[in-house]
């Protein structure tokens, strides 16, 4: 192929055209690998939730401890017989033994017994496996008890679901899907645009063949080795280092940890397919770019203009994702947000579609209104040439608008997730759920600190109740917030009910009309009403929570005091309601954070290389004008103007999508009541100037690119 | 005649190769001064060095007596946007502008309002026989009507001296002897000297006076 370029700069559009493929490509196979890696997460930990019936009472909780969360499972053999475990589990834990994950053995070896390792007695026997974990670090533990001490909820093996775990019906999976169509898109887009890097550069070079009798197939071949040279090397350059660069994502925290190396490889057909793929989607982008070039009569200019017709593309993306959302509402099963999410896709696309047409119409405002060179030249190219104009902008556009959604879905998202509620004293921790009123003794006898037994119950009148806790309001007010208690027993309501007042408790198995001249009192505020033992004193004598009182000093120890005593029994403790709360927060903000950043990435290296090649591809006209005298600062200010306007129109455009489809996305995010409001702030429109400063930035690669354009020689280029 | 434009001693050197080596030089008000010599003989380097494109290496150029060698890089600029006017080979036009934006773009970098700018190119490419033609594209206009176009632009703002770098090398005979005729009728008009670098013969001819250049030297 002599005809091919081997010039310097054809080599740097070659060098260029590789590293954005690479980029393109090692982004891509992340992004597939990440909902994989979720789904060996869950598999890993298939075993902590039911599955088939077995002979095992199993009890999970979650316990907490400095901040970091523990998983626990308590077990006892309630049938005598083999007792089937997963792999990564050594063998099931007789009573008084006890599994460590490799993290939490360190961890109870380094802290004093009373504060962690009492919580967990018995003689350790062995470690619990990476295939049984989560991830590395994680802090997990299966004790083992005689039968009839744990209080499970029903019998089971230690394997868990032999099915492989469906992850498609969570918020975490529906958010990475998004994250994956919304991120694929710019990733086309900077794929498509150093496939067109130098395009008007490449097109005088085919005319000149047609002019020399190059057939359109030989012009269109020219194009497409060009270009695959490039592309190809870039793609086998990002396949190769997805493998290497695979430890660092797994180094990005989720859910409370980071992940296992393995996690993040993807499979190898689907890494065969995108490495295939992405050079085939440039040198197609590159030949239907210079179609017109190719196929035209040699010589015959074509200026180039957008239909409105374009306009159509984005309403049927509209439509299409509309109906998503219908479909996602209506229709059940783990593939009812296909639809939806193609929607999101479309609409992204519809973006990068009448982006071109925004343009020319801003290019038209500046013709129409300038008073100086600058606007005229930008003007006069946006209108010229609005597709190649908009070229660069695309992926700015693209991330404006996944800006815009996830600041629309953000605050509604962060008001499901749960912290603790201030019901109960930051001093308090409560156990819940307690069976057996002998260890409220036990408890006692192994500390100093108050204990208080409660009775947990439904209060009700006139067809209305409300939770309720049995104990003396002097005790309870030390434990729960916001409740004054006055001399006498009665009853303390938070919100008032008519008629006869009678409670129930199903764990204390007891129910107590009170008397109807009882004394209610308000508790404005309170989570429970408040119920004095000399009213109900069935339900007062059968105790099901137990509270205590602790300090910053005895803390941890008692903590370890109440799981000792009530091995199975879930704690609620503000601590621990913070723990969990912060990590999903952390985790949502975290994936925001990084799906922005990627998308910021990737636009502002779509537009740097367009605005790159848009001087290079202008460099004769650039090294003219520099040697009539044009000063540099015009030319840059024209170069700025181009890139910017556009940018600042069509992610006003892209902010207001973004923003409906994030209210649709809401509307079926499994979790999110549909009746929630939505609360909206001047902030949503951050993303436009965030764009348009990623925009301007992007720009300044121009002045950079022009730095190089001589007025000497590249006049005569 | 007192020249507007001289050069005493140009030397320029571009790596470790000599382009002009002592050149003495001398343009006329109104003068067209015909630079001529073979291949990388220094003839675009001399253009390159009068017109302030390029600082020389060696000696001066005076415009109106007064020394260029002390001036920036942008005082140079100001210059050849005030006092100079261009046409390249290829015409080099903006493809992006209409003819007559392209024509009023001198005027437009001065700081002239967008108006008077835009009717002085209009009546200017009108004396140039491209009425009608002023909303066209370069791409839509043949070669002798871009660089007719080109020739607007390089005396829209009333140079006094216009640089002409093989104004015709891309046109064939006919048209680029009209082109040539029109850019030495244009710059009679606005009593512009012009300096074209050429290696036709019969462009030269056309001159007040011809210089000859071999190997950076003048003859």
């Amino acid at each position: 192929m002599t005809l091919l370029r081997r010039d310097r700069r054809g080599r740097i559009s070659a060098a260029l055209v590789a590293l954005g493929v690479a980029v393109g490509v090692l982004l891509v196979l992340w992004l597939l690998a990440a909902p994989t890696a979720l789904r060996a997460r869950e598999d890993r930990a298939a075993w902590r939730v039911g599955g088939e019936p077995g002979p095992l009472a199993v009890s999970a909780t979650r316990d907490e401890f400095r901040g970091r969360m523990i998983e626990r499972f308590d077990v006892a053999a309630e049938h005598p017989g083999e007792v089937a475990v997963a792999q990564g589990i050594p063998r099931l834990p007789g009573p008084g033994e006890v599994l460590f994950s490799p993290a939490l053995a360190d961890l109870v070896r380094t802290t004093p017994s009373a504060e962690l390792g009492d919580r967990f007695p018995g003689v350790v026997v062995g470690m619990i496996g990476d295939q049984a974990l989560r991830f590395p670090d994680e802090l997990v533990v299966v004790v083992g008890h005689p039968p009839g001490v744990v209080d499970g909820s029903g019998v089971r093996d230690l394997l868990g679901s032999r099915v492989p775990v469906d992850g498609s019906a969570g918020m975490l999976w529906l958010l990475t899907r998004i994250g994956l169509v919304v991120l694929v898109v710019p990733c086309l887009v900077l794929v498509a645009s150093v496939g067109r890097l130098t395009a008007a550069r490449r097109e005088r070079r085919l005319t000149a063949l047609r002019l020399a009798g190059a057939t359109p197939v030989q012009a269109a071949v020219v194009v497409a080795v060009e270009i695959a040279a490039g592309a190809v090397i870039g793609s086998l350059l990002g396949g190769a280092l997805a493998w290497p660069s695979s430890g660092l994502v797994a180094r990005i925290p989720w859910g409370g940890g980071t992940w296992f190396p393995g996690d993040f490889t993807s499979d190898p057909l689907v890494a065969a397919a995108v490495q295939v793929c992405a050079p085939v989607l440039v040198v197609g982008a590159a030949v239907l770019g210079h179609w017109r070039v190719v196929t035209r009569p040699p010589g015959v200019a074509v200026l180039r203009r957008v239909r409105g017709r374009r306009l159509l593309i984005g309403l049927a993306a509209f439509v299409l994702f509309s109906a998503g959302v219908v479909v996602a509402r209506e229709v059940g099963g783990p593939r009812r947000f296909e639809v939806v999410l193609a929607g999101v896709g479309g609409v992204a696309l519809a973006l990068v579609f009448t982006g071109p047409l925004v343009t020319s119409l801003v290019g038209r405002l500046f013709v129409g209104c300038w008073r100086g060179p600058a606007t005229l030249l930008a003007g006069r190219r946006l209108v010229g040439d609005p597709v190649a104009a908009f070229r660069g902008s695309a992926g700015v556009v693209v991330a404006v608008f996944t800006a815009s959604m996830a600041l629309t879905m953000m605050p509604t998202l962060e008001g499901q997730v749960r912290f603790d509620d201030g019901t109960w004293s930051p001093d308090a921790i409560v156990a819940h759920g307690v069976t057996d009123p002998s260890r409220v003794d036990a408890l006692r006898a192994a500390t100093d600190a108050p204990v208080l037994p409660l009775t947990y119950g439904l209060l009700a009148a006139g067809g209305r109740s409300q939770p309720a806790l049995v104990g003396r309001c002097e005790d309870v007010t030390r434990v729960l917030t916001g409740l004054s208690c006055a001399p006498g027993p009665a009853v303390y309501l938070p919100q008032p009910l008519d008629g006869p007042l009678r409670i129930t408790s199903r764990q204390a198995a007891a129910r107590t009309e009170l008397p109807s001249d009882v004394e209610v009192r308000p508790y404005p505020g309170g989570s429970y009403a408040v119920v004095d033992p000399e009213l109900a004193p069935a339900l007062a004598a059968r105790p099901t929570s137990v509270a205590v009182l602790t300090t910053p000093g005895d803390r941890e120890v008692l903590h370890t005091a109440l799981v000792r005593a009530f091995p199975g029994v879930a704690l609620e403790d503000g601590e621990t309601a913070d723990v969990l709360g912060s990590t999903v927060l952390d985790d949502l903000r975290r994936a925001v954070l990084l799906g922005l950043a990627f998308a910021v990435l990737l636009g502002g290296s779509g537009a740097a290389v367009s605005a790159v090649g848009s001087v290079v591809d202008r460099r004769r006209a650039f090294g003219a004008l520099l040697a009539t005298g044009t000063p540099l600062r015009l030319l840059r200010a024209a170069l700025r103007r181009e890139v910017v306007l556009p940018v600042v129109t069509a992610t006003l455009a892209a902010c207001a999508a973004g923003t409906g489809v994030g209210l649709g996305l809401l509307s079926i995010t499994p979790g999110i009541p549909h009746h929630s409001g939505t609360p909206m702030t001047p902030w949503i429109l951050a993303p436009v100037a965030a764009g348009s400063l990623v925009a301007l930035v992007a720009a300044t690669a121009c002045g950079l690119a022009l730095r190089g354009v001589t007025p000497t020689t590249d006049y005569q280029d | 005649m007192d020249p507007v434009l001289s050069g005493r001693g140009l030397a320029k050197r571009y790596g470790g190769t000599p382009a002009l080596d002592g050149v003495d030089i001398d343009i006329g008000e109104g003068e067209v001064l015909a630079v001529v010599g073979p291949s990388g003989s220094g003839k675009t380097s001399l253009l390159h060095v009068l017109s302030g494109i390029v600082p020389a290496d060696g000696g001066e150029v005076f415009l109106d007596r007064a020394p260029l060698g002390g001036l920036s890089e942008a005082g140079r600029g100001r210059l050849r946007r005030t006092a100079f006017g261009f046409v390249f080979q290829s015409g080099m036009l903006v493809d992006e502008l209409t003819a007559e934006e392209n024509a009023a773009l001198p005027m437009l970098l001065g700081g002239a309002p967008r108006g008077l700018a835009l009717r002085t190119a209009r009546e200017c490419l009108g004396r140039l026989g491209l009425s009608g033609l002023e909303a066209r594209r370069p791409a839509a206009l043949s070669g002798g009507q871009a660089q007719r176009v080109a020739i607007a632009r390089a005396l829209v703002h009333r140079p006094r001296v216009v640089f002409a770098d093989e104004p015709t090398g891309a046109l064939d005979t006919r048209t680029g002897y009209e082109v040539m005729s029109a850019l030495l009728e244009a710059a009679r008009d606005t009593g512009a000297a012009v300096v074209v670098v050429t290696h036709d013969r019969t462009i030269a001819d056309r001159a007040h006076r011809v210089v000859g250049l071999q190997d950076g030297r003048s003859g």
